[in-house]
């Protein structure tokens, strides 16, 4: 159980300064996935909190008390790591027991978790054997179970899932969730795949160059995005970034909240003719490109009665409109202007 | 194609194989005759060894070399002078080789580049340039009479630094972080994962720091002074001299007793001793 | 909240743990190979035997080295022939048995294996069982002559091929370790560059000089640095089998070396001067290759 406070954080490799004056805020007990593009500082971040990478400057606190000064193996934290990070050398208990051992527990004491985890993750018929001699999901289990043994306060996870082939990532994540409810400890989940952090995740924090974009529960992140690059960065296909004429504003909508109509809608507040220039039938829904006078946006629809050439008519409603200055962020107030500024 | 190109294509491979069998039979006696050369010649008596043409397979078929080796050095202590020597140079590479290796390959300190430098310079630079200096030191320190000069020198070796750093290297840092998220000091990150990891290449250095010191000649001729710390590759020499026509059976008799050991052990041991070299065959 | 930032500043903290680790393996080297080196160069310029005291007599050693005596000429000229021939019969039949010898079949491995022997043997060793088979009198090889109703040969009491029969002995010692180098690097070619290249209709010749000589250039490199120092150094198959001789036929650096520091009343001073000689050579010669035959090099 714990709360970890960042404060004012900053790392550079070299010259390159990677994360700058940086704050956040883990919740207890929480299931945060820091999420963005590779090379955003969220491994980074992570190694930080594990003490394996130490800020260049800033400060660290688990709880209240500082850590920046503690070694990685005194700060009740456990890190399953991207490739596993097994001891090849060691039989799947001697990799499970290694920091128990470390930690000075008693051999019974040892046994009794070592046991309860490996039945928990299901690899007690393996415990005597080589990880070499193991497939990738059984050493993904080797990964937990050695963290889950240490008993920490904070789980550290850098892109677990990334090296199981899709069905075996589908069937880890939601035992993943399970694992979190069981527990009821701080996970702390890295990747770049939104869908995985908007399916894993309490709370997102969402990175970009070092910095936070946006840090919200999933539902608010997709529904209330604070600027563009959040809009385009969570949602498949991305959002559509349309520039207003005359005015230093764009204008964002989702492929998913545009209706597609063969007659005008006069009830809608926003309004184009388009034509079908592509269209991709994907099965439960279908993604056309449509040219509109602005330029060309992306729209999915569950109707796939459409053809490539068409004439069509796209509306959006006003809720599902979002305007963005000219540097990217939202713009909240005094809407009315430019909801009728981009009515047809 | 006509039919008479293919078969000319076919008599040309086949003669092509052919020539090349003879010859590799050839390189096969060019290679391996010495070695049956010296332990016939061990089994001949002298006067047999002189016979122009020489017979290729002894017809005296004697011991009598052998026990004449016995007679005029005793080989024992000089096998185990090597086999002290050659110990000694592998217990001290490992003790203080091994740590070395593993501090250039694991940590960022002041000096690493320019020591890492001084070591690639020790790498280049031959015992057979330094000898003179060592020995002047060697004699200035009373040591000349003991096995010391010959083990000390090579307690510290570049080339099994820069091999065993290379294999350090090649263990993933996840590894190390993985052990030390496990409250693992550093001596138990060497101990338990980075060493079982790394096994086999400190085994190869080790065998080859004790076939290069076992063989060597060169290094225990200028650095010893007295018979009683001399290795088996100088006690051949007087086999050599001991009497005034050479006695080529004794001669070959001491030396298929010094290389015998080493051939067995290559025998038995081919597939490991020519594994670090990436030498693979079918299994 | 109106504090101010706290900031700190971390370092990396190894301390002494690789001062430690280092130390013992640096000192050592310190002691036995850089403190003698300079010891050497030091020792060059004095007239010193051990036992009297040293006396300073500037650039008097290497003036005699070069411009008294001619014999120290002559191991030099010996060495680099030496040299020359060993590294360019090794580095030449090492690719061709590699290329011969490339598939893999019990008869070839057999072959590579046997061949590989020798390198583990002693050189004393092998030189004995070399000087044996040379011998004038008695030995296999004017025998085979003798079949064959060739002239004999003197071997190694010939002036003239004393020292090819030294060198021909040592890559006979040294080539299976060579080849193996030279086949595992040919063997990390991936196949596909090789299939490409069949498919394009590359000859072999040119598939060798195009594709392989280029791919394993790295390897074909150190070997040729190794090979070189390792002919600068030769010392124990010419002392035992003709000790320099006949005359100074043989006389190599590292065995004049030993001569003028050893045997003749220890002339320290001056064998320094002609270690120090060596050590420039092999020192000019690692610069060269570095410099020069690195930028041929194909690095993956």
């Amino acid at each position: 159980m714990a709360e970890i406070v960042l404060e004012n954080i900053e790392k550079s490799f070299g010259k390159t300064t990677v994360i700058k004056d940086l704050n956040l805020t883990i919740q207890d007990g929480k299931f945060t996935v820091l999420l963005g593009p590779s090379g955003c500082g969220k491994t980074t971040l992570l190694r930080m909190i594990a003490g394996i990478g130490p800020a260049t400057s800033g400060m660290i606190y688990m709880d209240g008390e500082d850590i920046s000064d503690i070694p990685p193996g005194k700060r009740n934290v456990a890190m399953v790591f991207q490739s596993y990070a097994i001891y090849p050398t060691m039989t799947v208990r001697e990799n499970i027991e290694f920091c128990l051992k470390n930690n000075k527990i008693p051999k019974e004491e040892r046994n009794r978790r070592i046991e309860k985890v490996a039945k928990t993750v299901g690899l007690e018929e393996y415990l005597n054997r080589k990880p070499s001699k193991l497939s990738g999901g059984q050493r993904q289990r080797i990964a937990l179970a050695r963290a889950m043994v240490k008993e920490p306060a904070v789980f550290l996870m850098d892109e677990p899932l990334s090296n199981l082939d899709a069905k075996l990532r589908v069937a880890m994540r939601s035992e993943l969730i399970q694992m979190h409810e069981q527990l009821g400890t701080t996970f702390i989940y890295v990747t770049h795949d939104q869908l995985e952090s908007m399916a894993m995740a309490d709370h997102i924090v969402l990175m970009n160059q070092g910095k936070i974009m946006q840090q919200a529960t999933p539902e608010v992140i997709y529904n209330d995005p604070d600027n563009i690059f959040t809009a385009q960065f969570i949602g498949t296909p991305a959002t559509n970034i349309l520039p207003i004429e005359r005015r230093e504003v764009s204008l964002g909508y989702r492929p998913e909240k545009v209706r597609i109509l063969r007659e005008r809608d006069e009830s809608a507040e926003y309004l184009r003719e388009g034509k079908i220039v592509t269209r991709e039938m994907l099965g439960s829904e279908t993604i056309y490109h449509v040219q509109i006078k602005e330029g060309r946006i992306v729209v999915k629809s569950l109707d796939f009665d459409f053809h490539n050439g068409d004439s069509v008519w796209i509306a959006v409603d006003r809720k599902h409109m979002y305007f963005f200055d000219n540097e990217g962020n939202r713009i909240r107030e005094n809407l009315s202007d430019l909801v009728s500024s981009v009515h047809e | 194609m006509d039919r008479k190109a293919v078969s000319i294509y076919k008599v040309r491979r086949c003669v092509g194989k052919s020539i090349s069998f003879v010859f590799k039979v050839f390189m096969l006696i060019l290679f391996l005759f010495p070695f049956y050369w010296m332990i016939t010649t061990a089994f001949k008596n002298y006067q047999e060894s002189i016979l122009f043409p020489p017979t290729l397979w002894p017809e005296s078929f004697s011991f009598h070399a052998f026990i004449d080796v016995f007679q005029r050095i005793d080989m024992l202590y000089y096998f185990r002078n090597s086999a002290l020597v050659a110990l000694g140079v592998v217990v001290l590479q490992a003790l203080i080789n091994v740590p070395a290796a593993y501090g250039f390959a694991r940590y960022n300190f002041k000096g690493k580049k320019p020591m890492w430098a001084l070591v690639m310079l020790a790498f280049m630079i031959p015992t057979q340039i330094t000898f003179v200096p060592v020995y002047i030191m060697f004699s200035k320190a009373n040591l000349l009479g003991t096995l010391w000069p010959q083990i000390l020198p090579f307690a510290a070796n570049a080339y099994g630094i820069f091999l065993m750093r290379q294999s350090f290297m090649q263990v993933p840092d996840e590894l190390v972080e993985s052990a030390r998220m496990d409250n693992a000091g550093e001596i138990k990150i060497m101990l338990k994962v980075m060493l079982p990891m790394s096994k086999s290449s400190i085994i190869t250095a080790e065998m080859f720091s004790f076939i290069s010191t076992w063989n060597s000649y060169f290094w225990p001729l200028v650095m010893t002074n007295a018979d009683e710390v001399r290795p088996i590759t100088l006690a051949m020499q007087r086999l050599q001299d001991a009497n005034q026509g050479l006695e080529w059976p004794v001669l070959m008799a001491g030396n298929t007793m010094v290389v015998l050991p080493i051939l067995i052990l290559f025998i038995v041991l081919n597939k490991q001793i020519l594994s670090p070299f990436g030498y693979k065959g079918i299994k | 909240m109106e504090k101010k930032p706290k900031k700190k500043h971390y370092k990396w903290k190894t301390g002494l743990t690789p001062y430690i680790m280092v130390g013992p393996a640096m000192i050592l080297m310190v002691i036995f190979i850089f403190y003698p080196l300079f010891n050497l160069v030091y020792l060059s310029f004095f007239d010193y035997n051990l036992i009297s005291d040293k006396v300073f007599v500037g650039l008097r050693n290497y003036d005699i080295l070069f411009f008294v005596k001619t014999d120290f000429i002559d191991a030099l000229k010996n060495t680099a022939v030496y040299s020359v021939t060993v590294v360019i019969f090794s580095l030449l039949l090492a690719v061709l048995f590699a290329i011969w010898l490339e598939k893999d079949s019990w008869f070839n491995r057999f072959l590579q294996k046997s061949m590989f022997t020798p390198y583990l043997i002693s050189m004393v060793s092998c030189a004995y069982i070399w000087s044996w088979m040379f011998n004038n009198d008695s030995g296999i090889l004017n025998a085979m002559l003798e079949l064959f109703h060739l002239p004999l040969s003197r071997w190694l009491n010939d002036a003239d091929i004393a020292l090819f029969c030294v060198a021909a002995v040592s890559v006979w010692k040294s080539l299976g370790y060579y080849l193996i180098i030279v086949l595992s690097s040919i063997k990390t070619i991936p196949a596909e560059i090789l299939e490409a290249a069949e498919l394009d209709n590359t000859s072999p010749v040119k598939k060798f000089f195009k594709i392989t000589l280029p791919m394993i250039s790295p390897q074909m490199f150190f070997l040729l640095i190794t090979i070189t120092i390792s002919s600068f150094k030769v010392f124990d198959i010419v002392r035992v089998m003709t000790d320099g001789g006949p005359g100074n036929a043989t006389d190599v650096l590292v065995t004049y070396i030993y001569r003028y520091a050893f045997q003749m009343n220890a002339k320290v001073g001056y064998a320094s001067a002609a270690g120090t000689v060596l050590l420039v050579i092999l020192m000019i010669l690692t610069y060269f290759y570095f410099k020069v035959l690195s930028k041929r090099v194909h690095y993956q």
